[in-house]
C-alpha cells in the first residue's frame, strides 16, 4: 500500500492530473511529503522561502529548507506546524498567503480550489488533530521497516551477520536455536550489544566520526595537547616523570580515548544518547586521572577501569571547574576541530551541525560568492545576505565555544566574552541565556539533543557505520534523467530511517535499540529481490541501495578471520594483526589523519591483500586444525588426513568422499554462512577442487616433483608458541590431503561471501 | 551506476573467466600492464587555500604582502621575490645545505621550470568554502558528485562504468586531496613500507624470493583459480540485488588487475636528514611510489595533498614556509619523473581551495589572512609542449585582487572578456590530457567555456 502511494505521488510530481488515493496508512509525515512537499512546497514555495530566497531576505516568518538539507521533511514540517496557528479572516495564513487572500510578497501561487490547495488544507486540518508526526491512523498498516519486494535474510542468518559485524564472533548453536522469528532475533541482537566486544565496535566506528585516535599516533601526542599551566600532570608533575615508555603509552591512550570512552559509557549504561553531548562529566581511567589530577578513585592501575569524573584545575589560585558538555568540551575533540582568531569557532559550529543535526549548512546555501558585494559591508557576515544565510545559523552555535582559546584549542577562560560584531550566541531562534546552567556549551548541547534532527542524525551516522553505505540523499537536480528513480530510492530510505529514528526516540534514545532497529531493516537484511511483489526493472533500479554487500573493513575482516578459523592473521614477530598494521591503509582503512575516508570499492592492491590473506591463513589454519582431536576442531570436523578421494590405484573411496563432502558442507557453513546439502553444486565444485589437487599432488610426491614435507606445517601452538608433542604435529603430507584442504580453504577465504557481508 | 546481471556476466566472461582468478594466485605470470600510452596526471593540492600574492600574483603593496614587495620575473612569469633561509625558519642549522636543496624560492622554481609552466591567475572559484572550492578546482564543477580530473585520466586505462576489466590496479592513486572517483575507477592507496612487495607476489611464501617456495603448487593454484572463476560467475548469475551485482563486478575488476602489481619496481625511498622536512620527505616518498607505479603502467593519475595553507593566523611565517616546501616537492616530482623517463607523458596540475586575504585580518605579526575566492593554478606540461604551453601567464587580478576577465581568443586580460573559472581550467585540462572525448568526460560533461587554454 505504501509503495502504491509513493509511486502515485511521484507520478503526481510529474503529472498533476493523476489522482492519489487516500492512504490510510499514511502518517502525518508521509502525507506532508507526498501531498504538500512534492507538489507544492518543494516546487513553488521553496523558490522564495528557502535561505537566501527573496522572502528569506525580507525576513519572512515562514522559512523552509530545500531537499539538500538532510532531514528537510522534518524541518519543514516543523516550520509548517509553527505557522499553523496563524489565521487571516478565519483561514489558515499558510493558505491565505499563497492564494493571495492575504497580502503575499510572491503574489498568487496557489489557486483556491486546486488539488494542491485542497490537499494542503486537508493536511493542515489533520495536523491540528495529531500531535506526533509519525502516528498512524490505522493499526493494521504494514510495518514501515519492510520493503515487500525484498527477501530478507532468515533470522538466524541475520544473527550471524549482526554478530560478526557488531561483536566479531560467530553466534553459538544455542543462540541460533533461540532465534526463530523477528522478535527473538531482535532480542538476540540486543543481547550481543551487552558484550564487551561491542565497546570495540563503538570505539572504531565513532572514531571514524571524531578522528581523535589521531592523538595516539605517537607516544605523548595527546598529553602534549594539554596546557601545562592548567594541567601540570600532563607535563612535569606526572607525565614527564614517568620512566617507562609503556606507561607513557598507556597515559597517551587514556587521554586520547576520553571522548570515545564517554560514548561507550553512555551506551553501556543505557543512558539517553544525548548525554554524549550533555554530560556534566568526562571519563577517566587511572592514568588520565593523574594527568588531570582528578579525585576519582580506582581499584588499581587497570587501564580498562573508566569512571565518570569531573575535572577542575587551578589558575592564579582559583579553582576553575571544567565546563563539561560531553564530547563537545573534550580537549581531544576541541583540538581535532580547531579554530583560530578569525575563524571564531565557525568550523566547530559547522561540524556540530553536520555531525549531530544532519545539517550540512554549506549545501543549504551553496552559491557563488561575489567578493565585491561583501566588501561593501563592515561586517558582511551579518550584513551581506549572501553571507548571512550561513552565518546566522553558524555564528550563534559558534558562540557556545567562545570561552575556549583561539590558539591553545582546549584552554578554557570562563570570563572570555563572545566575539563582537557577530550574531549572538544561541540556537535557531533562541538566544543563549546570560548564565545558563552548566555554561553556554552545555546549554547548546541541550538544545541540540532536544531537536529531532539529533536522533535522526544519529540514525544516519549509525546506518553508515553498520552498512558501510552513505545514507540515501534526495536528488538535487530535477532535470537529471534518473531523478524520479533516485527520489523513489530516497523515499524508501526516508521512510525506513524515519521509522528507525522514531523507535530510537521511543526507547528513550538508548543507542543499543537504535542499532537493533537498523539491523532489522531491509538495508541490513536484504538477501535478494523477489518475494511477494516481484519488482519490475524500474523498481529494481529504485532498490539499488538496498542490502549491504559491504566490502569488510580491515577491522571487520580481521575479526572475521579469527572468529571463523580460530587463528588471527598476524605478524610472526610481534603478533600484531597484518590488517591493523602493514595492510590497514592499503586495504582501505583510515589513519585519522591524512586518510580519513574508507575505501569501499576494492582495487588491485586490495585484491592482492585478499589473496595473500587467503593463502597465509589457509597455510596456518589448515595444519593447525588437524593437530587437534576431531571434536575440538573448528574446520575439519568430519575427516582425518587419511581421508582421500581415491586409493593410490585410482579407485574411489566412497566413505572418505562422503566425509570430505560433509566437511565441505561444514566449511561453507562456518566460513561463508551458506547452508548447503552435500549434493549441492557448490559442494561438488569445492570437492572437485579437493580431488584434483589431492590426486595431482599425490602423483607429484610419488614422482618426486614435489616433497611430502610441508612448508605449511604445524609444530607449535600458534596461539601460545609452545612446541606441540610429536604425535600431534602435522609436518608431512604423503597423501597431499593437507595441501588439498589448503586449496579449499584458500578458495573459500577469498570468496565474495567471505570478503563481503 | 547499476550493472545488470547480463552486463556483469558479459564482462567477466568477456575477459576470460579463468583469467580473472588466475592472477589471484600467481602474480608473476601476469600479463604486461595497461597498454595506455597517453598523458599521465600528477595532481598536487595545496590544502587550506594558498595566497597567490605570495606566489605568482605579486603586488607591490605592504598592505597585501608584508614579507616582500619585490616582484621578480623569469620569462613571462612574475612572482613575489624573497630569498629563502632555512635557518630563519628556525630549522636545524647543521642540515642547512640539505634543506636548501629542498626548499625552493619562487625564483629558483621558475628558473628551473618556468619554461614548462602555465600560470593561471585570477581563477574565480566563487566560494570561500573549503569543500566547495576544492571540489571546484579539482573537478571543474562546484556541485557535489563530480569526479576529480584524475579519475577521468585513470579511467583511460579501463573503467568500471565502461564495462572493461583491464584497468590497472593503482590507476588512480591517492594519498590525499580531492580524489572522488565518481564510480569511474576504484581509488587506491599506496604504502611506503615493504608490504607492497608481499602483495606483488601473494603466492610466494617469501616475497623477496618469489621464484622460491609458494603456498600452492602451480597445478593447485590453477585449480583454485578455475574454481574461483566458476564460482563467481555462478554467484553473479544468482544475484538479484543491485548492490550485490555491483559488488561482484567491482571485486572481479579488482582481481583482474591484481597480477600486474608484480611489475612494480619501487626505488630506495628518500631519507632527508633531521626532522624539519619530514613532511616534504613524505611527499617525496609518495612521489617515488606513484611515479614507479606510473612507470610500470599501473597508475595513470596520482593525487597528493600538502596541508597547512589555511593561515588565518601567522600568515607571513607559515605561508612562506609552506610555499617553499611545496615548490621543493613539485621540483622533486619533475626530477623523479625525468629519472623514470616519464617527463614526456606527465602533466602536473597544482591547485588550492581558493585564495587568501587579500588584506590581513589584523596588525599583529601573528595575524593571518582569511579566505578569498580568487586563486591561482599551475599547469606544468611535458618538455615537448613547453614552446606551446610553457612560460605563460593567463589571467590576472586588479590591485584590489579582484579577478580580471580574459579575452577568449588572445588569452590576454581584457575587461570585456570572459571570467576565468575552474570550469575554464578543466575544459583546458581535459583537452591537454586527452580525456575530453572520453567516456568519463561524456558521463560528467562540462558546460562549454569559450576560453580555450590548451
Amino acid at each position: 500500500m505504501r509503495r502504491a502511494a509513493v509511486l502515485l505521488a511521484l507520478a503526481l510530481a510529474a503529472c498533476d492530473s493523476v489522482e492519489v488515493p487516500d492512504d490510510e496508512c499514511s502518517s502525518l509525515r508521509d502525507e506532508f511529503a507526498d501531498k504538500v512537499w512534492a507538489p507544492l512546497m518543494g516546487k513553488v514555495c521553496i523558490t522564495c522561502h528557502q535561505p537566501g530566497g527573496l522572502a528569506w531576505e525580507q525576513n519572512a516568518r515562514f522559512s523552509i529548507v530545500p531537499a539538500t538539507y538532510p532531514g528537510f521533511i522534518d524541518q519543514n514540517l516543523a516550520s509548517v506546524r509553527a505557522m499553523a496557528g496563524y489565521e487571516y479572516n478565519g483561514e489558515p495564513l499558510l493558505l491565505a498567503k499563497p492564494s493571495a487572500v492575504a497580502i503575499h510578497g510572491g503574489g498568487l501561487q496557489l489557486e483556491k480550489g486546486s488539488k494542491e490547495y485542497k490537499d494542503f488544507k486537508a493536511f493542515l486540518e489533520r495536523m491540528a488533530t495529531e500531535e506526533g508526526v509519525n502516528s498512524r491512523s490505522d493499526g493494521s498498516c504494514e510495518p514501515a521497516l519492510v520493503l515487500p519486494e525484498v527477501v530478507l535474510l532468515t533470522p538466524q542468518d541475520t544473527l550471524r551477520k549482526a554478530s560478526l559485524a557488531l561483536v566479531g564472533r560467530l553466534p553459538s548453536d544455542a543462540e541460533l536455536a533461540q532465534v526463530t522469528d523477528d522478535a527473538s532475533l531482535a532480542t538476540a541482537v540486543r543481547g550481543l550489544l551487552d558484550e564487551p566486544a561491542f565497546d570495540d565496535w563503538l570505539i572504531i566506528n565513532w572514531n571514524d566520526v571524531l578522528l581523535t585516535d589521531l592523538y595516539g599516533s605517537y607516544t605523548g601526542r595527546s598529553v602534549g595537547l594539554l596546557n601545562g599551566d592548567d594541567f601540570p600532570g600532563a607535563h612535569g608533575a606526572y607525565y614527564d616523570d614517568v620512566g617507562d615508555d609503556n606507561t607513557k603509552k598507556l597515559i597517551t591512550t587514556a587521554v586520547m580515548r576520553e571522548p570515545l570512552e564517554l560514548i561507550v559509557h553512555v551506551v553501556r549504561s543505557g543512558l539517553p544518547f544525548g548525554e554524549i553531548l550533555t554530560a556534566d562529566y568526562t571519563m577517566l581511567n587511572p592514568y588520565s586521572a593523574q594527568v588531570y589530577e582528578s579525585d576519582a578513585q580506582f581499584t588499581g592501575t587497570d587501564p580498562s577501569e573508566w569512571k565518570a569524573a569531573k575535572v577542575h584545575f587551578t589558575r592564579a589560585g582559583q579553582t576553575i571547574e571544567w565546563p563539561h558538555s560531553g564530547i563537545l568540551s573534550s580537549p581531544m575533540v576541541l583540538n581535532r576541530q580547531p579554530t583560530t582568531a578569525t575563524n571564531l569557532d565557525r568550523h566547530r559550529a559547522w561540524w556540530v551541525l553536520n555531525t549531530f543535526l544532519a545539517t550540512d549548512i554549506l549545501t543549504v546555501a551553496d552559491r557563488p560568492v561575489d567578493p565585491d558585494a561583501a566588501s561593501k559591508f563592515d561586517y558582511p557576515w551579518r550584513q551581506d545576505s549572501q553571507c548571512v544565510v550561513c552565518h546566522s545559523v553558524i555564528d550563534p552555535i559558534a558562540g557556545a565555544f567562545a570561552k575556549f582559546d583561539n590558539n591553545d584549542q582546549e584552554r578554557y577562560f570562563p570570563d572570555k566574552a563572545p566575539p563582537p560584531n557577530v550574531f549572538d550566541p544561541g540556537f535557531g531562534e533562541l538566544k543563549t541565556p546570560a548564565a545558563p546552567e552548566g555554561g553556554p556549551l552545555r546549554w547548546l548541547a541541550r538544545q541540540i539533543t532536544a531537536d529531532r534532527r539529533f536522533p535522526l542524525a544519529m540514525a544516519r551516522l549509525t546506518f553508515r557505520m553498520l552498512t558501510g553505505r552513505e545514507p540515501v540523499e534526495h536528488p538535487r537536480h530535477p532535470e537529471d534523467p534518473g531523478y524520479l528513480t533516485d527520489e523513489a530510492a530516497w523515499r524508501d530510505f526516508d521512510h525506513v530511517i524515519s521509522d528507525v529514528t522514531t523507535r530510537f526516540e521511543a526507547a528513550h534514545e538508548d543507542y543499543r535499540e537504535l542499532v537493533v532497529a537498523l539491523v532489522m531493516t531491509p538495508y541490513f537484511r536484504a538477501a535478494a529481490l523477489g518475494g511477494e511483489d516481484t519488482p519490475d526493472a524500474d523498481r529494481v533500479a529504485e532498490l539499488g541501495q538496498v542490502g549491504t554487500a559491504r566490502l569488510l573493513t580491515p577491522e571487520l575482516l580481521d575479526k572475521k578471520i579469527t572468529a571463523t578459523t580460530g587463528l588471527p592473521w598476524s605478524r610472526s614477530w610481534d603478533k600484531v594483526s597484518w590488517l591493523m598494521s602493514d595492510f590497514d591503509i592499503l586495504y582501505g582503512g583510515i589513519d585519522s589523519d591524512k586518510v580519513t575516508q574508507r575505501l569501499t570499492v576494492p582495487n588491485g592492491v586490495m585484491a592482492a591483500v585478499q589473496a595473500r590473506m587467503a593463502n597465509e591463513v589457509a597455510c596456518a589454519a589448515t595444519p593447525w586444525d588437524f593437530t587437534k582431536e576431531r571434536g575440538e576442531r573448528l574446520l575439519f570436523t568430519e575427516v582425518e588426513l587419511t581421508d582421500v578421494p581415491t586409493t593410490p590405484a585410482g579407485d574411489d573411496v566412497p566413505a572418505s568422499i562422503q566425509r570430505i563432502k560433509q566437511t565441505i558442507v561444514h566449511l561453507f557453513e562456518r566460513l561463508l554462512g551458506e547452508h548447503l546439502a552435500s549434493d549441492d553444486a557448490e559442494v561438488t565444485r569445492a570437492y572437485e577442487l579437493f580431488r584434483e589437487v589431492a590426486i595431482a599432488g599425490r602423483a607429484a610426491v610419488a614422482d618426486h616433483s614435489d616433497i611430502d614435507w610441508l612448508r605449511c606445517s604445524a609444530k607449535k601452538d600458534p596461539l601460545t608458541g609452545q612446541d606441540l608433542p610429536a604425535e600431534r604435529r602435522v609436518e608431512r603430507d604423503v597423501d597431499y590431503s593437507v595441501r588439498a584442504w589448503m586449496a579449499v580453504m584458500t578458495y573459500l577465504l577469498s570468496d565474495y561471501r567471505y570478503l563481503y557481508e | 551506476m547499476s550493472l545488470s546481471r547480463r552486463s556483469f556476466l558479459g564482462w567477466t566472461l568477456g575477459i576470460g573467466a579463468g583469467a580473472v582468478a588466475a592472477r589471484l594466485f600467481d602474480a608473476p605470470r601476469a600479463r604486461a600492464a595497461t597498454t595506455y600510452s597517453g598523458p599521465l596526471l600528477f595532481g598536487i593540492h595545496a590544502s587550506g587555500g594558498w595566497d597567490p600574492l605570495f606566489f605568482t600574483d605579486p603586488k607591490e603593496s605592504a598592505e597585501l604582502n608584508r614579507v616582500t614587495q619585490a616582484v621578480g620575473q623569469v620569462g613571462n612569469i612574475r612572482f613575489a621575490d624573497a630569498p629563502i633561509d632555512p635557518v630563519a625558519f628556525g630549522y636545524d642549522a647543521q642540515y642547512s645545505a640539505a634543506y636548501s636543496e629542498r626548499l625552493l624560492s619562487n625564483r629558483t622554481f621558475f628558473e628551473r621550470h618556468g619554461a614548462r609552466t602555465t600560470v593561471l591567475n585570477g581563477v574565480d572559484t566563487r566560494t570561500n568554502n573549503h569543500d566547495t572550492g576544492t571540489r571546484y578546482v579539482w573537478s571543474g564543477k562546484s556541485e557535489i558528485g563530480h569526479p576529480a580530473i584524475g579519475a577521468l585520466v585513470a579511467a583511460m586505462g579501463g573503467s568500471i562504468s565502461g564495462g572493461h576489466a583491464d584497468g590497472p590496479p593503482l590507476a588512480f592513486l591517492s594519498t590525499g586531496g580531492y580524489d572522488y572517483p565518481g564510480g569511474l575507477v576504484p581509488l587506491s592507496r599506496a604504502s611506503s613500507s615493504g608490504s607492497m612487495k608481499k602483495l606483488m607476489f601473494p603466492n610466494a611464501i617469501d616475497a623477496t624470493k618469489p621464484a622460491d617456495a609458494s603456498y600452492h603448487a602451480g597445478f593447485a593454484a590453477d585449480a583454485i583459480a578455475r574454481a574461483q572463476a566458476a564460482r563467481m560467475n555462478a554467484q553473479a548469475g544468482q544475484a538479484t540485488l543491485p548492490t550485490v551485482q555491483r559488488a561482484l563486478a567491482e571485486l572481479a575488476g579488482a582481481r583482474a588487475s591484481m597480477g600486474e602489481l608484480s611489475a612494480l619496481d619501487i626505488p630506495p625511498l628518500v631519507d632527508l636528514p633531521g626532522n624539519n622536512l619530514e613532511d616534504v620527505q613524505s611527499l617525496m616518498q609518495t612521489t617515488q611510489i606513484a611515479l614507479a607505479s606510473m612507470k610500470a603502467g599501473l597508475t595513470l593519475a596520482a593525487s597528493m595533498s600538502y596541508s597547512g595553507f589555511d593561515t588565518h593566523g601567522n600568515h607571513d611565517r607559515d605561508m612562506v614556509v609552506r610555499i617553499t616546501k611545496l615548490l621543493g616537492a613539485i621540483d622533486f616530482v619533475i626530477s623523479e619523473a625525468e629519472r623514470q623517463g616519464l617527463s614526456e607523458r606527465l602533466v602536473i596540475f597544482v591547485g588550492s581551495d581558493f585564495g587568501r586575504g587579500p588584506y590581513y585580518n589584523g596588525t599583529a605579526t601573528s595575524s593571518g589572512k582569511d579566505h578569498w575566492s580568487t586563486t591561482t593554478n599551475l599547469v606544468i606540461v611535458p618538455p615537448s609542449q613547453a614552446s606551446q604551453f610553457g612560460n605563460r601567464v593567463i589571467g590576472g587580478t586588479t590591485d584590489a585582487v579582484r579577478a580580471r576577465k580574459v579575452a577568449p581568443g588572445s588569452l590576454q586580460v581584457d575587461d570585456q572578456g570572459m571570467p576565468l573559472t575552474p570550469l575554464t581550467v578543466h575544459q583546458g585540462l581535459r583537452k591537454l590530457l586527452g580525456v575530453d572525448g572520453s567516456a568519463g568526460a561524456t558521463r560528467y560533461p562540462l558546460a562549454n567555456d569559450p576560453i580555450a587554454l590548451f
